[in-house]
């Protein structure tokens, strides 16, 4: 679980641009813990393709809006 | 995490206490009252504090130290009992019952502490199951060593233990894997909460 996950996201980013929303908010909205947020951000957990959807959808994005294949980059 | 280490290595100790014949009340009640009353304070406090931690973490706290009074006292009492343990014994019947109120009473205090307005996702169900497999490596590995030691080691390690101490053997090796499997989960929280600073 500690090792940095190949999947990148914007999810610090698009918080900031909706409203500051709080990661506490965030985990609130997708129904997940406050630590899970925290572990996606720093690149501690890749979500599953479900989670990443509910992510997305909160923030009106499409998923590859949110997460990104970071060899790719 | 010193402090976890402490507090955990302080059940185990406590289990150990109440294996002692002098205790003026049973074993099962005196540390059930004492888990009862960790969980309330340990509930008040983390509704206390913003940054508490989640609902899975807390309940594998729980989980971790109640387990570790319970085998505590479960190994100390099959110490003291020795290797010719009698089921049907007066002893063996009073460590049954007591073991039981302890397990009884330890479900209620996990039952207390708890937090259901908070939840479980899929990341407490990977750090779960990862550990789980870790667990069940350990618990084979335990399990071979003891039918090895039972069976090849000296001749006379078999023969000199009861049947009903072989099967609290085996029942002590699952409820280390238990603790096992608790301190797997909670080392991962710990590592992830430290990376996330």
């Amino acid at each position: 679980m500690s090792k940095e996950s190949p999947i990148g996201n914007h999810l610090r980013r698009l918080r900031f641009e909706n409203g500051e929303m709080s990661q506490e908010a965030l985990a609130r909205a997708v129904g997940i813990t406050r630590q899970t947020v925290i572990a996606l951000e720093s690149l501690r957990y890749a979500p599953s393709l479900e989670l990443a959807m509910r992510i997305a959808d909160v923030f009106g994005q499409p998923v590859d809006g949110v997460f990104f294949w970071r060899a790719a980059q | 995490m010193l402090s976890s280490v402490f507090s955990l290595a302080a059940c185990a100790l406590l289990g150990v206490l109440l294996a002692q014949s002098w205790l003026p009340v049973g074993a099962g009640l005196l540390g059930g009252a004492m888990m009862l009353g960790a969980a309330a304070w340990l509930r008040a406090h983390w509704q206390r504090q913003p940054a508490a931690p989640d609902l899975a973490e807390r309940s594998v706290m729980l989980s971790s130290g109640c387990t570790l009074v319970c085998l505590g006292f479960f190994l100390a009492k099959l110490y003291l009992i020795g290797p010719e343990l009698d089921i049907h014994a007066r002893g063996t019947r009073a460590m049954g019952s007591q073991l039981w109120i302890l397990i009884g009473l330890s479900a209620l205090a996990q039952w207390i502490a708890r937090a259901p307005e908070t939840v479980r996702d899929e990341r407490d169900a990977a750090i779960s199951s990862a550990a789980l497999m870790s667990t069940v490596w350990v618990l084979l590995a335990m399990q071979v060593a003891l039918v090895w030691w039972f069976s090849f080691v000296k001749d006379g390690n078999m023969a000199a233990m009861s049947a009903g101490m072989l099967v609290h053997l085996f029942i002590a090796s699952w409820m280390l894997a238990h603790v096992l499997y608790d301190l797997t989960c909670l080392r991962a929280y710990a590592s992830a909460r430290q990376l996330a600073g």
